[in-house]
């Protein structure tokens, strides 16, 4: 071994990580070399200095947080009724995606057209509530990756991002009128129309009134539900600069795990084989 | 607080129980806004940070199925909101303003030391966080995420979407780059222990 592996040892055993035969080669190591003996002295000391680090919380932090907090309940998550997919649905919503265009995301990123509108949207301009994100500046950007929470957005001119928990096979489909969004969130079971026990609006229903006639008179929309790949759970990070979703990939009876809305211009153009690029906003 | 009574805590606030999130935001306010300060280096960030943390678990609480720890999922949001704001406001690691009151460090009264120990440890305690604040935004992270978070090299790896063996090198490497800063700081020369000659007297 060489210094540079003692180093990764002593590293390891300082975190508990490394076997007990590791820790016998480090202690046999450090009796006879005084300048790793030295080192882990030091990396001992640094580590205790570490954990022991505290800070001064601010006062009134607790206040300030609690007053930001909406006033009403959370949105109980709409999903839960479609927790479990029925086959009939996706044999469905499979049927009617077979008969849209299907088109590919081509080397423009969505939304980075000339024709989106210009300056990013403030995420004030995209609803707050019900676990929405809003992360803006003109092209496709990804959101913060949250397992545990089944809907958020992230937005770009008029994009969103919002985790569905229901079977659907990968497609990307165009939207261009009210008819044809409300056709579509219907076939994810989605109403339109504000939530009958509380009278909120339900996601949809939003959706909806964001994506009005107006907004169509003007622009369309790319439908595109994909799945999480095995293995790369990490599809949606917003570490990754690019995130590359190979729509035809997919076995159909796998549960989809994102369904974006995305404002499209006309460079987009069909494919055999779609596939999506999602590119993270550059911010210089 | 026992996990128990935080599952149930959970469940209230959940359900828009006000006063049962605000049990949880007593319990890790703290944490998440060091994390926070440790990263950005600035404390009116890090309170905005902890803020938005706070705002996103309030959203994200209904699904929120408990299959990893409130903990974990706390720190990788502030991890990533964090990041994100230093993204957004292009703030360069070591960005730190030295006279800043609010990020000296605390170091608790010890009855049993001695005030000169004292004042020896808050040094000490001070030459650290200044050392860690002029990391690399890579090394801090997977640093303050270990020794701060106390977050296995797995759970790190989920947060920073790595494998652990990555994690693993990678906070070697972070050691070993606050080792260097801080050269002299731990330095046996500094200690009393002298082969000089003379007993050791406190300098």
């Amino acid at each position: 071994m060489n210094h540079e592996q003692y180093e990764l040892l002593m590293s390891a055993a300082l975190d508990g990580e490394s076997t007990a035969e590791e820790r016998r080669e480090l202690e046999l190591h450090l009796a006879v070399c005084p300048e790793c003996a030295d080192l882990w002295k030091r990396l001992c000391a640094q580590s205790a200095a570490l954990r022991a680090m505290d800070c001064q919380l601010p006062d009134g932090l607790k206040e300030r947080i609690m007053s930001q907090l909406p006033a009403r309940k959370p949105r109980r998550s709409p999903w839960k009724r479609w927790a479990a997919a029925c086959a009939c649905l996706v044999i469905a919503v499979g049927a009617v995606f077979a008969g849209s265009r299907i088109w590919q995301a081509g080397s423009a990123a969505p939304g980075s057209s000339a024709d989106s509108p210009a300056g990013g949207s403030s995420p004030q301009a995209y609803p707050s509530e019900n676990g929405w994100e809003g992360v803006a500046d003109g092209t496709l950007k990804l959101g913060p990756q949250f397992d545990q929470c089944p809907a958020y957005a992230f937005s770009s001119a008029a994009s969103f991002c919002y985790r569905v928990d229901t079977a659907l096979p990968d497609s990307v489909c165009i939207l261009d009128s009210t008819e044809s969004l409300d056709t579509f969130l219907s076939q994810l079971q989605l109403s339109s129309s504000s939530d009958p026990d509380s009278g909120e609006d339900t996601w949809a229903s939003q959706l909806s009134q964001l994506y009005d006639a107006d907004y169509f008179s003007s622009g369309r929309l790319a439908a595109i539900v994909i799945k999480e790949a095995a293995g790369t759970p990490q599809l949606l990070d917003l570490t990754a600069a690019e995130v590359q979703v190979s729509l035809s990939r997919f076995p159909e009876d796998e549960r989809a795990d994102w369904l974006i809305l995305a404002t499209v211009d006309g460079s987009f153009s069909a494919q055999d084989d779609p596939t999506l690029t999602l590119i993270e906003a550059d911010n210089s | 607080m026992f996990p128990i009574e935080e599952k149930e805590l959970i469940q209230r606030a959940r359900q828009g129980d006000h006063a049962a999130f605000e049990a949880l935001v007593g319990r890790w306010q703290k944490p998440v806004y060091h994390q926070a300060l440790r990263l950005l280096n600035d404390p009116e960030d890090a309170a905005d940070v902890t803020q938005e943390v706070f705002l996103k678990l309030w959203r994200a609480l209904p699904g929120f199925r408990g299959e990893s720890s409130l903990s974990t999922w706390l720190y990788r949001l502030t991890d990533n909101t964090a990041i994100d704001l230093l993204r957004r406001e292009k703030k360069r690691h070591g960005d730190l303003s030295l006279d800043d009151e609010n990020l000296a460090v605390c170091v608790p009264a010890d009855p049993s030391c001695s005030p000169q120990e004292q004042t020896e440890r808050r040094e000490v305690q001070s030459a650290v966080a200044d050392a860690l604040a002029q990391l690399s935004q890579e090394h801090r992270r997977v640093l303050i995420l270990r020794e701060l978070n106390g977050l296995s090299y797995e759970e790190i790896g989920q947060i920073l979407v790595l494998n652990p063996g990555t994690v693993k090198s990678r906070i070697a490497r972070a050691r070993l780059a606050l080792a260097k800063l801080l050269e002299g700081t731990f330095s046996p020369a500094s200690a009393s222990k002298s082969t000089k000659g003379g007993d050791g007297h406190e300098s």
